[in-house]
């Protein structure tokens, strides 16, 4: 899922573009969430069991699995009661590109389905555990049913056309929402502005989520937006296969050095001299096999795609299939209580005091939101305070950017 | 280099006070002319900006700007420790990771200094700009105090509207509504009891009450509150330290959704 290595890449080239933040920071935000993350995140974590047998997914009467819907029911109302307003975005069709992805996930999923099998038989709990982790899929079903939930919370759905973290990037960049909300990294290869990250508060009492700038992290790395496609492709994506040997920190050097793929893979790999590198078959076309990597690639390679890979992968990140903002609906409604209920507690078993007490929060948050708290940075910008700014970066630096306070003058700002 | 002696120690005590409740962490900007903080709560829903000049010190010197990283409960709680009638003076080296702080007593010979450890704050100041204001009130701090911890019985939103007869608090809540006038009184006979109200044109915003409240934690820093008000934009609540400094609070206002 996402880009490999990237968070780390950044937090150690770009440390500025990432900050911790509480939840309340974010209140009066729209948030384009990344449905499909989320509902994983929860048929993993939201789960019953006991020390001596494996965790168990809730379920309702019938056997149907709720985890999913516990968690969305109640990481929304959270939302809603901080002033946020979350919209979710669900995956469309899988991208043709992402074939070799999925066809990969398909098989750790067989293995993953093997093992299970084997360590139930041998009573092996923890096991059993990590294994049926691996096997949770999020199918049709739970995503009909979280949009039937939010449809009844008052909460906004996007469908995507088709991946949910493109859409959500592009809404940012229109300006219809504050942020993405996803784990994703590639949301920033999207260019969404803000990316936020870890919003489970697992801790209720400490609630911080992590927010990404996609301007601070190009400025942190000192690339431009092509450049970090780029680099990103090179980390390893889901559209396409990355070169062996290339890591998070080879990768950077890399794109420095050359500027894009095409430079490095002339040029970059084949002056090291050591050879050790192993570009994907499909990253050279035909025509170009000869000449540039021949001792890379080998000649039975039965792909012959007219295009290289890593071609289409950019391609994919610059141009993606999304919704225009004037497309999406982006309204936060009444919850629909008694509905609410009835799916909740009929069709789902759901606790019906517990349910009770959560419409109320979700109400009282609406009505709330009817009349928002404006925010102070709506009506004042921000400026660059030159001096803990330095500080913070070099402190040979205090002296320039201090001189730089003084001509640029005081608090006022016509 | 940075150097500033207090005679009156109170003073600080009093900024440190009326901001802790807002403000975790944030830094002391100290420049040739003034010590000033700015910081906005988690929320970003309010804004505090305090100045405190040069001029308010008996003995300040500041070699080059130099922002001091503090945490505010942490400052306060060395501050219980400075009696009413104290000198404080202020110490930091230009590259020191520490505050010293030097209470001296008036009557006795006591000295007491401490070291308070400081952090890098990473924090967007913002660019405040100096536009007038329709409507500004100028009201005993102690006044403004009482109806905001009356109202807050009410309700948690209070809308202040300004207008020819003076200016009102309302709250309408669960159980009921409450509204609390204050007429202008510009020749009241003591100074301090006077309200002055300076209209340009009627103005009606709504605040949480909850922040109004947290702003009286100022009112023993300064006699007078100033309102000032502008249709949709913050407003600004100053309580004047003397001559020479000011704690301001900016609150943004509760909107309206159609």
């Amino acid at each position: 899922m996402g880009i490999k290595g990237l968070a780390k890449l950044l937090s150690d080239e770009a440390p500025d573009c990432i900050r911790e933040e509480e939840l309340k920071s974010l209140h009066g935000r729209k948030i384009a969430i990344d449905a499909s993350m989320a509902i994983y995140q929860f048929l993993i974590a939201v789960r019953s069991g006991g020390p001596n047998h494996a965790a168990t997914m809730l379920t309702n009467a019938d056997g149907e699995t709720t985890s999913h819907i516990q968690g969305m029911f109640n990481r929304t109302i959270r939302f809603l009661t901080e002033g946020i307003k979350p919209a979710y975005v669900f995956d469309g069709k899988p991208p043709q590109i992402k074939s070799g992805e999925l066809q990969k996930r398909r098989e750790k999923r067989e293995k993953a389905q093997a093992e299970l099998k084997k360590a139930s038989e041998e009573g092996n709990v923890e096991e059993q555990d990590k294994h049926s982790k691996r096997l949770v899929r999020a199918g049709h079903k739970e995503n009909e049913d979280c949009k039937e939930l939010l449809r009844l919370m008052g909460v906004p759905v996007i469908l995507a056309p088709c991946e949910a973290e493109a859409q959500a990037a592009a809404l940012c960049v229109e300006g219809q929402v504050y942020a993405t909300g996803t784990e994703d990294m590639d949301a920033l290869t999207f260019k969404t502005p803000v990316l936020v990250r870890k919003m489970t508060f697992a801790n209720a009492s400490k609630a911080t989520v992590q927010t990404m700038k996609y301007a601070k992290a190009l400025e942190g790395l000192g690339l431009n937006h092509d450049q970090f496609v780029d680099l990103c492709i090179l980390l390893g994506c889901d559209y396409c296969d990355s070169i062996k040997g290339v890591g998070p920190k080879t990768a950077l050097k890399l794109i420095r050095e050359h500027g894009n793929i095409e430079t490095i893979l002339e040029k970059g790999l084949n002056t090291s001299g050591k050879k050790k590198y192993e570009v994907p078959a499909n990253w050279t076309p035909n025509k170009k096999k000869e000449d540039a990597t021949d001792d890379e690639d080998n000649d039975d390679s039965e792909d012959n795609t007219p295009i290289p890979a890593y071609v289409e992968a950019r391609k994919f990140f610059n141009h993606h299939e999304v919704l225009k903002g004037n497309e999406v609906e982006l309204k936060w409604k009444a919850p629909q209580s008694e509905e609410l209920k009835k799916f909740l507690v009929d069709t789902h078993c759901f606790n019906p005091e517990r349910v009770q007490a959560s419409i109320e929060k979700l109400e009282k948050a609406h009505k709330q939101n009817g009349k928002p708290q404006s925010r102070m940075d709506s009506f004042f910008t921000v400026k660059v305070n030159p001096v803990s700014a330095a500080k913070r970066k070099k402190k040979i630096e205090t002296e320039k950017a201090s001189k730089k306070k003084k001509t640029t003058g005081g608090r006022k700002k016509k | 280099m940075f150097e500033a002696r207090l005679t009156n120690g109170v003073t600080m005590k009093q900024i440190i006070e009326s901001i802790k409740d807002l403000v975790k962490d944030c830094n002391l900007d100290c420049s040739e002319e003034e010590i000033s903080i700015q910081s906005m709560d988690s929320a970003h829903v309010s804004l505090v900006a305090v100045r405190l000049g040069a001029g308010a010190f008996d003995h300040y010197r500041c070699d080059r700007p130099n922002a001091l990283g503090i945490n505010t409960a942490n400052m306060s709680k060395i501050f219980k420790m400075l009696n009413n009638d104290d000198t404080v003076t202020f110490k930091a080296e230009d590259e020191g990771d520490a505050l010293t702080l030097l209470f001296e007593g008036q009557k006795n010979d006591t000295i007491a200094d401490f070291e308070l450890k400081l952090m890098d704050i990473d924090y967007e100041q913002l660019g405040i700009p100096d536009t007038p204001y329709k409507c500004s009130i100028k009201m005993p701090s102690r006044e403004f105090e009482r109806i905001v911890r009356d109202l807050q019985v009410l309700g948690d939103t209070c809308t202040i509207s300004c207008g020819k007869e003076g200016v009102r608090f309302s709250v309408t809540g669960n159980i009921g509504t409450g509204n609390i006038l204050t007429r202008a009184n510009a020749s009241a006979e003591k100074e301090k009891d006077q309200v002055i109200i300076d209209m340009e044109e009627p103005v009606e915003l709504n605040f949480a009450l909850r922040y109004l409240n947290f702003f009286t934690k100022a009112t023993s820093l300064s006699d007078h509150v100033m309102i000032s008000m502008s249709p949709e934009v913050p407003v600004v609540i100053e309580y004047p330290i003397q001559d020479y400094g000011y704690v301001k609070y900016y609150l943004a206002p509760k909107i309206e959704e159609e």
